[in-house]
């Protein structure tokens, strides 16, 4: 071809059942502008190691096949140019799915929950007649979009740590049904969601939306799902003898566990929000503790807490008390923005509500932290 | 169940079709793949469920395939296609020319048509070119490439079938000239398979050559590929075809979000060497956009190739002329019983395919049974996984 070819390093992530370990293998692939991360995987495994095991069968971001985590992202590999990674590239398995080899994981528990939405892949009910014309593509947008590739569970934090959440995927689906319900009993698929495991379970990080391939939005439509029950009609309408079935656990799935809570690199803003939620909640429990003990001094007589006082107006001190105050500003506005995205309100426009939310913050910062300041060095 | 097993290389629509049918029988399957199931041709096709017009005047007999599978894929496995029809556009007065032919080979064929005015046809689609002269509608549709073949192998699954995906058969085992099994290599588990069976079937597809020569044996199949171009946007609810002799860029596919340009067609040697030429994706932008002009400035998705298993003369050159209708060999006509290959073919007709050499493998292991795949309805695709 007359393109230019470079060389490009892949790391590539390697277990096979039976091995102590997992390990990385390097391999170098000639790559075109136009190669895609599929293709190097494909030409490994063609020239270099046959042994290579990856999913992979529409070539076109449709079958949702060949998800993998590249460079700490979820991804399809089909669709994922050499071109636009940095090198060496690091290729390796879904997250919160039971591993089988190599980048090949097992889609049993994804699909066990997902197929118990009930939503069909595609309209039935369009014949001759009905064929409609396309005044714009989003008129034909369906949600019979989602691939079922499973990008965003890998990437929810709440999937890495609670393997019975039903995941950003299936609560997608099941918001569908609920909204064309094209024959389905919608107030069934809510009892459904309406369980600890369910819609409730999520925290609102939306990488599932970030990372989703094809813009189905699972964390718009969980919040959905719950402004629908909380309006009421879901909950009046469950029918007797449909409380959530509780889902079998599946099998042992490779989750991150608490690390995928507090590591937010390579994530997106609502990822950061949560991660931060959950290290200023742990700060204010601590500062809660430590305040008690301050308070502790007052029994001890006049001079320690004199002393205390002194200390208190140390520059160190003042420090502290202005990251203090930023953890209660972005504690108390983060769960105002978690509170209403979560119920339902302004789900599309969380990430302009949490910028505005703090825009507010600094404000409140550069206000409280003058008056702290100024307070103690009249 | 009977005790006769069957081992099915190949976990492509053929192989899948073929499992479901055979258990059906009361034969024991085990499919092995090299790969993911689907990751050969099949995942990567067009996604057309075809009427068989596109075949009505040059190839009649891949048409009337088309065009009856068509009505009972619809009936077992409702949901798995968007039944949205298909246009044949004629945009010239060659096009025009060509009206009398396809719509005498459609007729000749059982295929239903319905023929549009520029007016009527620009009402159902807008985006067509507004230069188009008439359009004919046929029963063409949208189907998942994956999906509809891991219906399949779901019901056989559930029936009983074995499926081994990452299983790579490398030799077949015999017994005097008789295939009596197959061996290779589990890359899942890093070891070495021997699976014992009562006959073979290849149902490689592209790769249905090189595993014949395993068994010492010639077939003739010609790996063609063709590029697909996936643009981002529906731009039409319907199929467009080119109302035209079949050639480059001739069909528009919308799929869900997308809408899929195809394709071209050459010939090659090996079916896991196929490159992507720029020239075909900036012809398959060209001539997708004289159907429907907006596609010129649809920013691209993504462009693959696939290579089609046709059967023919290793002389072909393009690979249009070589039809596409299937055939089963039995090769025990060249004396290795045992052993039997399907190929060529198309997704929309792997039933049949399936229905043919099931009656080839049960009159060799001499069983008694009818194919029943014409009637039974299809599990959902979300059963192969769960
Ligand atoms: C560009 C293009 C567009 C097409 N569009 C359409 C369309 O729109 N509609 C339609 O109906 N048809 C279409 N077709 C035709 C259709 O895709 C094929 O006819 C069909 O998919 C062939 O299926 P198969 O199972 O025979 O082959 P494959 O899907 O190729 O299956 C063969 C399998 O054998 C496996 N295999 C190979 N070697 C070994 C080994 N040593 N051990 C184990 N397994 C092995 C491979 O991995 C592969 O999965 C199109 C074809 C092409 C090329
Ligand atoms: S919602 Fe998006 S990310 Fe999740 S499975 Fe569906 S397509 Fe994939
Ligand atoms: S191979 Fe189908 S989505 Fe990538």
């Amino acid at each position: 071809m007359s393109q230019t070819t470079r060389t490009v390093q892949l790391r590539v992530y390697r277990y096979k059942p039976g091995d102590p370990a997992p390990r990385y293998d390097t391999f170098a692939v000639t790559a075109t502008p136009r190669t895609t991360v599929l293709e190097a995987l494909q030409a490994i495994r063609r020239d270099q190691d046959p042994s290579l095991t990856l999913r992979h069968s529409c070539h076109h971001a449709s079958c949702g096949t060949c998800g993998m985590v590249v460079n700490g992202r979820e991804v399809l590999a089909c669709v994922t140019l050499l071109a636009d990674l940095d090198a060496p590239v690091t290729v390796e398995p879904l997250q919160n799915a039971p591993l089988i080899s190599d980048l090949v994981v097992d889609m049993g528990p994804f699909y066990a929950t997902f197929a118990q939405a009930g939503m069909p892949l595609v309209r039935t009910s369009e014949n001759q007649a009905g064929s409609r014309p396309a005044p714009g593509v989003e008129a034909l947008t369906r949600f019979e979009s989602c691939l079922e590739c499973g990008l965003c569970v890998s990437a929810c934090p709440v999937a890495a740590t609670d393997p019975l959440y039903l995941g950003p995927a299936a609560l997608a689906a099941a918001w569908r049904v609920v909204q064309e319900p094209r024959g389905a009993d919608p107030a069934q698929v809510l009892a459904w969601v309406d369980q600890e495991h369910g819609c409730w379970r999520c925290h609102l990080a939306f990488e599932c939306s970030t990372v989703c391939p094809n813009e189905v939005q699972p964390g718009q439509s969980i919040a959905a799902l719950r402004g629908r029950l909380v309006q009421g009609d879901g909950l009046r309408e469950r029918p007797a003898g449909a409380a959530a079935t509780p889902v079998p656990p599946p099998p042992a799935a490779q989750r991150r566990g608490l690390a995928a809570w507090f590591d937010p690199r390579g994530r997106d803003v609502g990822y950061w929000a949560f991660v931060l939620h959950r290290l200023t909640g742990l700060a204010l429990v601590l500062y809660l503790a430590l305040h008690l003990w301050v308070l502790s001094l007052l029994a001890r007589g006049s001079q320690a807490w004199d002393d205390f006082i002194a200390l208190a107006r140390s520059p160190l001190f003042l420090a502290l008390d202005v990251l203090l105050l930023f953890g209660v500003l972005f504690h108390g506005l983060n769960g105002l923005r978690v509170a209403l995205v979560g119920l339902g309100v302004a789900a599309a426009r969380h990430k302009t509500l949490f910028w505005m939310l703090m825009a507010v913050l600094v404000v409140a910062l550069l206000i409280g932290g003058w008056g702290l300041v100024a307070a103690a060095h009249p | 169940m009977s005790a006769y097993h069957v081992v099915i290389i190949g976990g492509g629509a053929t192989g899948a079709a073929l499992a479901h049918d055979l258990t059906l029988r009361g034969v024991r399957v085990t499919v092995v793949e090299r790969g993911e199931v689907t990751s050969g041709t099949t995942g990567r096709h067009h996604g057309l469920l075809h009427s068989g017009a596109r075949y009505a005047v040059k190839d009649p007999e891949s048409a009337r395939e088309c065009i009856q599978e068509n009505t009972i894929l619809r009936r077992i496995a409702p949901g798995s296609f968007e039944l949205n029809d298909g246009l044949f556009v004629a945009l010239t007065d060659e096009d025009l020319a060509y009206y009398d032919d396809f719509m005498e080979g459609c007729a000749a064929t059982g295929i239903p048509t319905r023929t549009l005015s520029r007016e009527e046809a620009l009402r159902l689609e807008p985006n067509l070119n507004p230069d188009l002269k008439l359009a004919v509608q046929v029963p063409d549709g949208t189907m998942d490439a994956m999906r509809l073949p891991l219906r399949f192998l779901a019901t056989a699954k559930h029936n009983g079938a074995r499926v081994l995906p990452y299983h790579q058969v490398t030799e077949l085992v015999f017994q005097g000239r008789a295939v009596a099994g197959v061996r290779g290599r589990d890359h899942a588990r890093n070891r070495d398979f021997t699976l014992t069976a009562d006959l073979v079937v290849n149902a490689a597809g592209p790769w249905a050559e090189h595993i014949a020569r395993l068994a010492g044996v010639d077939v003739p199949v010609v790996p063609s590929p063709g590029v697909l171009v996936a643009v981002y946007g529906r731009w039409t609810h319907m199929v467009i075809n080119r109302l035209h002799r079949a050639g480059d860029g001739d069909i528009v596919v919308p799929q869900r979000t997308l809408s899929v340009i195809g394709t071209s067609s050459w010939v090659v040697d090996d079916p896991d060497h196929l490159d992507v030429p720029e020239e075909h994706i900036r012809l398959m932008y060209e001539k997708g956009a004289e159907m429907i002009p907006a596609l010129a400035q649809a920013p691209m998705r993504a462009a693959w190739a696939a290579a089609r298993p046709l059967v023919g003369s290793r002389q072909a050159e393009s690979g249009r002329e070589l039809s596409r209708t299937f055939k089963v060999f039995d090769h025990a006509d060249e004396g290795v019983e045992g052993f039997v290959t399907i190929v060529g073919g198309k997704a929309t007709t792997a039933r049949a395919m399936a229905e043919v050499t099931a009656d080839l493998v049960v009159r060799k292991l001499g069983l008694d049974a009818p194919c029943r795949t014409r009637e039974v309805v299809l599990l959902p695709h979300t059963a192969y996984y769960a």
